[in-house]
């Protein structure tokens, strides 16, 4: 891809922009639809996988949330990644969280599987349903054959969750926070660090974006920048080889190209 | 499968010793690693007898057993072999990895573990078929396995009651990574479960842990389970690195500004000899950042294979039976070790693999083997013994229930070197204190890859004919006891006549037993 030097300008701000600089002039950002960041609302992301020719979709999540008062909220989690033979990995969730800066969770069921469809029943046993609950410095996992407990220290969020998070965060003022990340539903991990990176100007299909980016470092995840439009909405993650873009909003379409170049610097 | 395939594995071979077999001298037959050429063409009785006590009583409930497989793992950034590998440019030191540490403290793991064939389809090819690559004709990545070679999904179906269940990377059917459920890129043997990458790791791998998971958890059948979890990453750091037509690749500059925190460079980053000639040698135009970032960003990738090791084991723990795990990796990723970057060479980082095998009840718990030269054609035999089987035909590898389960540390029990082979037409010889390597020159054809000092025609290996083949100047030796990051070249120095002699006479005696196969390609 030609890049020219409007869009050089941009991605130059940033290097998790690059990832999505071949999608910018394809990409029309959903309506913003009545969202409030504290509200109730669904967001639709795409998920992209970055080859290193051209970026290809790869599969979609969706997140909805349900305010309950001013501490709490549930969020649904609804993720399909695309297997092979038609097949794809259905992931489904509900969680509890706390109204806090990290949307900690407290409490969560969930289930995974492969099927050909949604409704479908799990192929070759690869279905399994479980529940989690964090009380007193552990996180306790059920499923039909044990439970299993494991200590979390500290501030905690949840890698669905924190994207319902980073869009209450205040920008520049905030404070890093160092924090544990339950991978997927189960699995801790520590020492990450969460906190401002950047603002940058761009322009899409439909017209400029005001973003301001949060920058996540730390134990088995990829260095990964979130960025917030000037709606408040998570509108790109950037991390590796992946970037999730908002397709939709309270049921609202944007434009996500099947697939977009990669950028060349 | 068919009848002719159990009884011999190729046509032109019959089940008994063959010739170059016989040629062996018994005691460089039963030291080498080709002992097992020996062991697979005795009668089941005979094989019983041979391996002793490791062989299962007659009627004995056999245990599940369950593979899981990592791409591209250094055996060094294991957290709890940073006991032995001190240095703090190690893996060791920069990752964190709970889930593999306690694999390793339940379990025995061998340190001088190899590739017998540094990247990702040929090692493959070796570690399910118990043969070297030259023999399953996968002697280069996107090519399948000889077809009258075995894989061990067949191999389990047509001799054991096993259920097998393959789910993840395979790479070895042709120009495709993960198998579908029928046609012609199912695996022989094996039923799929159906997950994708297409060659991520980052989107595959969270598939397979959480199918794999559901698929132990979930298994009632009174029969047992052979599932293989054929997990993607750290593989996906090659997409850090490819260069494309001289451009950097997006995530290759993803972080310039961590500072302390990116990984030391490796003492051998820069080293006083040259590559050999004939070796390909991958490598990228960073800075010594960059080569930070690139660091930093594998060991994210290898913490997060832990997390998925970690799921498919709490899966397995819970269960709390008899299963037999073995963890393993098809090849390590070089870090900038000799500027270098990816797989494919002789060298430690990329021959090296982890292999740690796990069952409370079996094997013996917190053993770190630094004695036993391994590789990974030794699953295959070993997997065979646990359910109960005769292992294939012209097997290359050996049954490691001896060590794993009596705890053995004396080397006089084993074999005293290793094969590999490398870009297709190296080979490499590893004994306890020395490596050497070399290569044939490559004709640039596939099929007939090596050429003929006669008359420089192409031509396939003939068992036995190395010394007909155009060989490439600059070999390497190394002494890998005192000299582990391989920093001096001693192909040149004094007294290495007789060293290197030596270990051409077992290379001489590899390509003796070995039978060259076809690649088969179920595209």
């Amino acid at each position: 891809m030609k890049i020219d030097s409007r869009i050089e300008s941009q991605v130059a701000q940033d290097f998790s922009l690059r990832k999505v600089a071949g999608l910018l002039e394809h990409y029309t950002p959903p309506p913003v639809a009545g969202f409030a960041p504290a509200g109730n609302w669904k967001h639709e992301y795409t998920m992209y996988l970055l080859d290193p020719q051209v970026s290809i979709k790869s599969g979609a999540f969706a997140l909805e949330r349900f305010s309950k008062g001013t501490q709490s909220f549930a969020m649904t989690v609804q993720m399909r990644a695309s297997g092979i033979s038609g097949f794809s990995l259905f992931q489904h969730a509900q969680i509890q969280c706390r109204t806090d800066t990290l949307a900690t969770p407290g409490s969560w069921i969930f289930d995974a599987k492969m099927a050909r469809r949604p409704g479908d029943k799990p192929y070759l046993l690869s279905g399994r349903h479980r529940s989690a609950k964090v009380s007193d410095g552990y996180l306790m996992i059920r499923d039909k054959l044990a439970t299993s407990r494991t200590m979390i220290h500290g501030p905690y969020s949840n890698e669905w969750t924190l994207l319902e998070a980073v869009q209450r965060l205040p920008g520049e003022s905030m404070k890093q926070i160092h924090y544990t990340l339950i991978d997927e539903y189960d699995t801790p991990q520590p020492d990450h660090s969460l906190a401002f990176r950047t603002r940058a100007k761009m322009s899409v299909a439909n017209g400029p974006l005001q973003l301001v980016g949060y920058y996540d470092l730390g134990r088995a995840v990829i260095p990964t920048v979130y960025w917030v439009d000037q709606h408040g909405r998570l509108i790109f993650v950037c991390t590796g080889l992946v970037v999730y873009a908002l397709a939709a909003t309270n049921g609202q379409s944007g434009i996500c190209p099947e697939r977009y170049p990669a950028y060349r610097a | 499968m068919s009848a002719d395939l159990i009884a011999s594995d190729r046509p032109d071979v019959p089940a008994s010793k063959s010739a170059s077999e016989s040629q062996l001298s018994r005691r460089n037959f039963l030291k080498s690693g080709a002992a097992l050429g020996g062991l697979s063409i005795l009668g089941t009785s005979q094989l019983a007898a041979a391996i002793g006590e490791a062989q299962s009583p007659a009627g004995e409930k056999k245990p599940n057993i369950l593979i899981i497989i990592s791409d591209q793992l250094n055996i060094d950034a294991i957290g709890h072999y940073s006991s032995y590998f001190k240095d703090p440019a190690y893996g060791g030191h920069w990752a964190k990895t709970p889930h593999l540490d306690r694999l390793a403290r339940e379990g025995t793991s061998f340190i001088e573990s190899h590739s017998a064939d540094p990247v990702c389809s040929p090692s493959r090819s070796c570690m399910f078929t118990g043969r070297m690559s030259i023999e399953t004709g996968v002697v280069e990545i996107n090519i399948g396995i000889d077809k009258n070679v075995p894989n061990m999904g067949q191999w389990f179906e047509a001799h054991s009651n096993y259920n097998r269940v393959y789910c993840g990377k395979w790479h070895i059917g042709g120009h495709w990574n993960y198998p579908t459920v029928s046609g012609p890129r199912k695996i022989p043997g094996f039923d799929t479960i159906p997950v994708n990458g297409p060659a991520f790791g980052i989107h595959a791998d969270p598939q397979v842990s959480n199918s794999a998971a559901a698929f132990i958890a979930n298994y009632r059948e009174e029969r047992p389970y052979l599932l293989v979890a054929s997990l993607m990453n750290p593989h996906d750091i090659c997409y850090w690195a490819m260069d494309l037509d001289g451009h950097e690749t997006t995530p290759a500059t993803d972080v310039n500004h961590l500072g302390s925190k990116l990984p030391i460079l490796p003492p051998n980053f820069t080293f006083d000899f040259k590559y050999p000639e004939g070796l390909n040698p991958y490598t990228a135009f960073h800075g010594d950042t960059q080569w930070g970032n690139y660091t930093y960003d594998y060991y994210r990738m290898v913490e997060d294979i832990d997390s998925h090791v970690g799921r498919i084991m709490d899966a397995v723990r819970e269960r709390n039976d008899d299963t037999v795990v073995i963890f393993i990796a098809d090849h390590g990723e070089e870090l900038g070790r000799h500027h270098l970057i990816e797989k494919w060479h002789p060298y430690e980082a990329s021959v090296k693999v982890p292999f740690i095998l796990w069952n409370p009840k079996r094997i013996k718990a917190g053993v770190m083997n630094t004695t036993h030269l391994v590789s990974n054609v030794d699953m295959m035999p070993t997997l065979c013994d646990y359910a109960g089987i005769a292992p294939p035909p012209h097997q290359r590898g050996l049954n490691l229930r001896p060590l794993i389960e009596q705890g053995s540390t004396d080397p006089a029990t084993w074999r005293d070197n290793v094969y590999a082979e490398w870009q297709i037409t190296g080979r490499m010889i590893r004994t306890k204190k020395y490596k050497y390597a070399m290569k044939y020159q490559y004709s640039g054809n596939l099929d007939k890859p090596y050429v003929r000092k006669t008359d420089g025609g192409h031509t396939e290996f003939i068992q036995g004919h190395g010394d007909e083949y155009v060989q490439l100047p600059n070999p390497l030796l190394f002494d890998i006891e005192n000299d582990p990051w391989e920093l001096k070249d001693l192909i040149n120095a004094p007294g290495s006549a007789a060293i290197i002699e030596e270990h051409r006479r077992i290379q001489r005696e590899w390509e003796a037993i070995l039978i060259p196969g076809h690649h088969f390609d179920r595209n």
